[in-house]
């Protein structure tokens, strides 16, 4: 339903699309007919947002049930936003076209740290008191999840609640004690206090916390009953947990327009860098059958002809051959074409190539991270530079002729040669492209470079180290781009000052809340999106609330200080992620899960990756 | 193999898409349908859909059309039209089949149907401001050409016929305009110069309806 309250101005808007629902799959339900009232709120556009798999995972698990209706929210566009406030329309969810401002539940998904202005933007516009403090009564409980809810520390003020680790299970058990509180006339910090009982619930108003005069933390207390640390949930029988049957299909083009479907959680890299890659352990596989009938289904929900299987190393995939075979059985026939995203360099060969390629060719893209061999053993990324350049023979010899290739600059114990080793590898690459003989004739090479700033972030082994200041990232952009002499190779970079927001708040603390709050206050939002982006603006609300961001960014932690995220548990124990800062020190690497367990703690959870026959 | 012409109706949320992103919506519907459509050739094989007449981001339209290919004879029209609608969102609603009996280059045509108020103007101001535009000798305004230049149009001589209605809370303009490859006259530009006019928001409702040829036959 339009929003009757917006829908005169709609044609006003940019892309009035994105505030009109409406779309195909999308629930509609009687509002007498339903006990508890969620909205899911996605803190960017409609377009980022409905790209989301989680998103769609527990939309479709929610309104499963018959007494829960779950509708989209999204962030509004400034346009929108701006027409809201004047108008006085607050946000609505996009299925009933209802202001959310008195539902049950508001429920955010925390994908990147500069998203976190949007959420607090998203409540005001909502009317909903930003604190949990000022929220009283047993209805508008604020709750989060995603990657970010790690590090829920700067977050700490404003949520009710956060779920760690995988919502499938958690997030059912909270609402039905909801329901079950509200039955029974249970106070709202009744409530809370049953929810912090719960496994993978953490209620950030039911623990203290002391600062030392230097800034670090003293103390984190749990207040009377509560845990005092925080066990991840995690989905163990990936061929039993929830999937949807189908997806919204959106009525404008979005970033993501296809069908995903999820092939394995968790990743058996352990690359040092990668937060995803630790949080999610173990690797849990879904069976090709599953993913076969699943994604086949939902072609024909929804009518796209692409399917994306998604993971986070899509070649390490145990099965892919037979997973391939198949679903070309029928993809080809009903012209539906399959990519791969987050393939590894070593993990590429003829045969995935060609059943790829069957349909649709999609672009080639590869990750080394680093330029020189010894800053990728630094980093765990075991790939070598012969790798590389095999698959791009392979690649080039099959008709390919862009290649974009992903890296990273400030990573721990970098030096300038490892930063110029990124030019040099790239142009290895381009003269691979000129060595195959099958190469078509007046076709030139593409090869591009993309780098980002690193970020240490919190459940890596990487999290005590300083981030890069701005000078010295601008020093090594200069310095790769000096090093680049064919016009064959692009070299884009990610913005340094947008890295070194998101360092603020990735390894941030409660303090932070101030400065969020401040930072709304002051017109700051949709920090993600360069048209809004003000980091002048940033800094000075960050030292008006007394705060020095350098605290959080660029300083080197103690090992036995006590961190913002310890009362939180992935699984990975604190002493693997010391004993492997310590083998990146030393340029060692670490076998993969399959090659050999490094005890990292994930085989508490009984099953995945730990207990495959190897 | 049988050649259909798919009339639709678009209303609703799908209003605010534009006509990229209808086509995009028709082509899943035939791709969910199942029903056997013809592919492409090619390298990029696609269902073969092809629409007569694009319609603005914000117009509702009553009498849209789209033609496909059947692979197959004998297939139930009703049935494809029961089939389509299972598949489209809502807002896009097929009406009818037919065999396509003119190209859509043909079409001269099209008659709109303009709902038109203010949140600080009468309707009756507003239908004198209206009267008045459409009386005058010339209704001069710019037009971007597809080359990107910048031309003088006088939409006046390119208006076919009108009528105007008072309501109570609104005013009605019924007209007809241009359409097509040749000449195309969106109606918008009308409504622009009567807000300019009236010096204040315009809120106007766009209903495109049938379309015609040069001729003034109703396009089949």
């Amino acid at each position: 339903m339009i929003n009757k309250q917006i829908e005169p101005y709609l044609l006003q808007l940019k892309k009035p699309g994105r505030y009109v629902g409406g779309e195909i799959n999308s629930v509609y339900k009687n509002k007498e007919d339903v006990d508890v009232r969620f909205a899911f709120c996605f803190p960017d556009t409609y377009e980022i947002g409905m790209s989301h798999l989680g998103m769609k995972i527990l939309y479709s698990q929610f309104n499963e049930v018959p007494y829960i209706w779950c509708e989209r929210v999204f962030a509004p566009w400034i346009d929108a936003e701006k027409l809201m406030q004047e108008k006085h329309i607050p946000l609505w969810g996009l299925e009933s076209g209802e202001p959310i401002t008195d539902f049950d539940f508001i429920g955010f998904t925390l994908q990147y740290e500069l998203s976190y202005t949007n959420v607090l933007q998203m409540l005001k516009l909502a009317d909903i008191p930003l604190r949990s403090s000022d929220r009283k009564g047993l209805k508008q409980i604020v709750v989060a999840g995603g990657p970010c809810a790690c590090n829920p520390e700067p977050l700490a003020d404003f949520f009710d609640i956060f779920f760690i680790g995988e919502g499938e299970e958690v997030d059912l058990e909270v609402i039905e004690l909801f329901r079950k509180c509200r039955d029974e006339g249970k106070s709202r910090e009744e409530f809370l206090f049953a929810c912090s009982q719960i496994e993978g619930v953490y209620v950030p108003s039911l623990y203290d916390v002391k600062y030392n005069d230097d800034g670090t933390i003293a103390d984190f207390t749990p207040k009377k009953g509560v845990p005092a640390v925080i066990h991840k949930r995690i989905m163990m029988d990936m061929d039993n947990v929830f999937y949807p049957e189908k997806f919204v299909v959106p009525l404008i083009e979005i970033v993501h327009d296809r069908v995903v479907e999820e092939i394995f959680r968790g990743c058996i890299r352990g690359c040092r860098f990668c937060q995803a890659g630790f949080l999610n352990r173990p690797v849990r596989e879904k069976s090709p059958e599953t993913i076969n009938r699943q994604s086949h289904l939902l072609c024909k929900t929804t009518g796209y002809d692409e399917i994306s299987l998604s993971s986070l190393s899509s070649s390490d995939y145990t099965k892919i051959r037979e997973l391939l075979t198949l679903m070309t059985e029928w993809s080809e026939k009903e012209s539906v074409s399959l990519s791969l995203p987050s393939m590894r360099v070593d993990g590429f060969d003829e045969e995935i190539l060609s059943k790829l390629k069957t349909v649709r060719r999609s672009g080639l893209t590869f990750a080394p991270e680093a330029g020189t061999q010894r800053m990728r053993n630094v980093i765990n990324k075991n790939v070598t530079e012969e790798e590389l350049i095999n698959t791009c023979t392979v690649a080039f010899k099959g008709g390919w002729t862009a290649v974009k290739l992903y890296f990273m600059i400030g990573l721990p114990t970098e030096g300038d040669d490892d930063v110029a080793g990124i030019g040099t590898l790239a142009q290895k690459v381009v003269d691979t492209y000129y060595k195959n003989e099958n190469r078509q004739k007046g076709k030139q090479v593409k090869v591009t470079i993309s780098t980002s700033s690193f970020i240490p972030k919190p459940f890596t082994p990487f999290q005590w180290e300083p981030q890069d200041s701005l000078e010295e990232i601008k020093r090594k952009q200069n310095l790769l781009r000096g090093n680049i002499t064919s016009r064959k190779i692009a070299y884009n970079y990610h913005e340094a000052k947008v890295s070194y927001l998101e360092g603020v708040f990735a390894r941030g603390d409660r303090r932070l809340c101030a400065v969020l709050e401040e930072a709304v206050d002051r017109g700051l939002h949709f920090d993600g999106w360069d048209e809004c982006f003000d980091f002048e603006k940033w800094i000075e609300v960050i030292r008006d609330c007394g705060i020095d961001p350098d605290f959080y960014v660029t300083r080197r932690r103690a090992f036995d200080e006590i961190l913002p995220w310890d009362h939180i548990d992935y699984g990975v124990t604190k002493k693997f992620l010391l004993k492997e800062c310590a083998k990146a020190y030393e340029n060692t690497t670490t076998p993969n899960c399959r090659e050999k367990c490094s005890s990292c703690g994930a085989m508490k959870y009984g099953g995945g990756v730990c207990y495959e026959k190897r | 193999m049988r050649n259909v012409r798919v009339w639709y109706k678009k209303f609703g949320s799908c209003r605010y898409i534009s006509h990229l992103d209808v086509n995009r919506a028709v082509m899943r519907a035939m791709q969910m349908s199942g029903l056997p459509f013809w592919h492409t050739e090619g390298f990029n094989s696609r269902m073969y859909v092809s629409f007569a007449l694009s319609l603005s981001l914000g117009f509702t339209g009553e009498c849209e059309c789209a033609d496909m290919k059947l692979t197959v004879e004998d297939v139930d029209n009703a049935y494809v039209i029961k089939r389509l609608n299972e598949c489209l969102p809502d807002g896009i609603e097929v009406y009818d089949i037919t065999e396509p009996k003119m190209k859509p280059a043909e079409i001269a045509y099209a008659e709109f149907e303009i709902f038109i108020k203010s949140d600080d103007m009468s309707s009756d101001l507003i239908h004198n401001k209206l009267t008045e535009l459409l009386e005058s000798e010339h209704i001069f305004t710019e037009k971007k050409t597809k080359k990107g230049d910048i031309k003088q149009v006088d939409i006046k001589k390119h208006i076919a016929k009108y009528q105007t209605i008072l309501e109570s809370s609104f005013t009605v303009l019924k007209i007809m305009l241009p359409a097509g490859n040749n000449v195309n006259i969106n109606p918008t530009l009308l409504t622009d110069i009567l807000e300019k006019e009236c010096g204040t928001v315009l809120y106007c409702d766009v209903r495109r309806g049938r379309l015609y040829n040069n001729e003034g036959e109703l396009f089949r």
